[in-house]
């Protein structure tokens, strides 16, 4: 190989060997359970935490992951399983965007730290736009500077729900965040403002 | 446990062989569509980035590998046009941009004249439908058989096979009334 090739082999071992050794190597016959997460998005002032959820039914697609940058600097995420966070997380900051971060939700994981610049007890408001695929868009532009937008999602056998917070930097590993909001089971097309109101802890 | 030892380094061996037995063609690839080593390290590392994140997805039922890798990168490269034409280019890459020494910036640059044919191909290509080149560049510059052009494009194999008939008649067809012109 190249002196490239092998650096590059070289990096991407040391950013993403370890991601890569939890993963099963490919064999045939077996098959793959396709999950979609749903990435609430959020913009605007947060107090603390606001939980955006929505329930997808199984997905198809094979990627664990997808990216697509529009103009003015929002970004449509499409997560469909958890080994996708790492692909993701490099694909934004790839990108430049040193804002948002993609972490799974689960048990036992820290909640997040309240944010350092937005005001605390303000209500807040988080557009969340989902295309019918169950992509969500976000637009970083509303984080404050100094606070940064959480992504978290979790996924069951069948379903997957996510919920974002605006937090302080840096991004945790992992987040625990409230349970799912109940109904809104299925897939299709959704878009809408959810409102929440800070104070309480995520 | 042994179990689990064998399971990551099955996964990251595996990687490594796909990797190094296409990574060549994969550079190969974007040479074919930018002079800028910087551009075409970037469009590689994305690639094989995109490889890791979704290589516990890859079904070998469904084609293989290289396949598979090809059609990863024609959507990246697709991305970084969309990205281009939003003129968000230059800000995107300043984070992304890959630090390059000048051996390889050198032998990228080899690379990328090595594929000057190709890229005039490609070029050459453009009034070709964007499907028709794709078939054509992938079996006829790239290498791939037309099975796996047929799963890197997501299109059934007679499909392939009959838009490369087709293409490549219609290419000497421009080739001879070109060739009649000069005369």
């Amino acid at each position: 190989m190249t002196k490239f090739a092998d650096q590059l082999f070289t990096d991407l071992m040391r950013e993403h060997g370890p991601a890569l050794a939890q993963t099963r190597p490919p064999a045939p016959g077996r098959h793959i359970a396709s999950r979609r997460a749903l990435l609430a998005t959020g913009t605007g002032f947060a107090a603390v935490a606001a939980t955006v959820g929505g329930l997808l039914a199984s997905g198809g697609g094979t990627p664990a992951y997808a990216l697509t940058t529009h103009p003015h600097g929002r970004v449509t995420l499409d997560v469909y399983r958890e080994s996708g966070i790492a692909g993701i997380n490099t694909r934004l900051q790839q990108l430049g965007d040193g804002q948002v971060f993609v972490v799974p939700v689960e048990p036992g994981c820290p909640r997040p730290a309240p944010p350092a610049v937005s005001p605390i007890g303000v209500e807040i408001s988080v557009g969340a736009s989902r295309s019918s695929d169950g992509s969500v868009t976000v637009d970083a532009h509303g984080i404050p500077a100094g606070d940064i937008l959480v992504v978290g999602f979790v996924t069951t056998a069948n379903e997957t729900y996510g919920g974002s917070v605006i937090t302080s930097p840096p991004a945790p590993s992992c987040i625990s965040l409230p349970g799912p909001p109940g109904g809104g089971s299925g897939s299709g097309s959704s878009s809408g403002t959810v409102t929440g109101s800070g104070g309480g802890a995520a | 446990m042994p179990r689990e030892e064998a399971a990551d380094g099955g996964a990251i061996a595996e990687f490594e062989r796909l990797y190094r037995a296409n990574v060549d063609a994969v550079m190969a690839y974007f040479a074919r569509r930018s002079r800028d080593p910087h551009v075409v390290a970037d469009l590689t590392a994305d690639t094989f980035v995109a490889v890791i994140a979704s290589f516990a997805a890859f079904d070998p039922r469904k084609g293989t590998a290289r396949a598979w890798m090809f059609g990863i990168a024609r959507r990246v490269y697709a991305s970084y046009c969309e990205a281009y034409s939003q003129q968000q280019h230059r800000l995107q890459r300043l984070a992304g941009r890959r630090d390059l020494d000048q051996d390889q910036v050198e032998e990228l640059l080899g690379r990328i004249d090595a594929e000057r044919a190709g890229r005039d191909l490609v070029a050459a290509l453009a009034s070709l439908p964007d499907r028709d080149r794709e078939v054509i560049e992938l079996v006829d510059l790239a290498g791939l058989r037309p099975k796996e052009a047929a799963t890197a494009l997501g299109l059934a194999p007679g499909a392939v096979r009959m838009r490369l008939m087709r293409t490549r008649a219609r290419l000497r067809r421009q080739a001879t009334t070109t060739n009649q012109d000069q005369e």
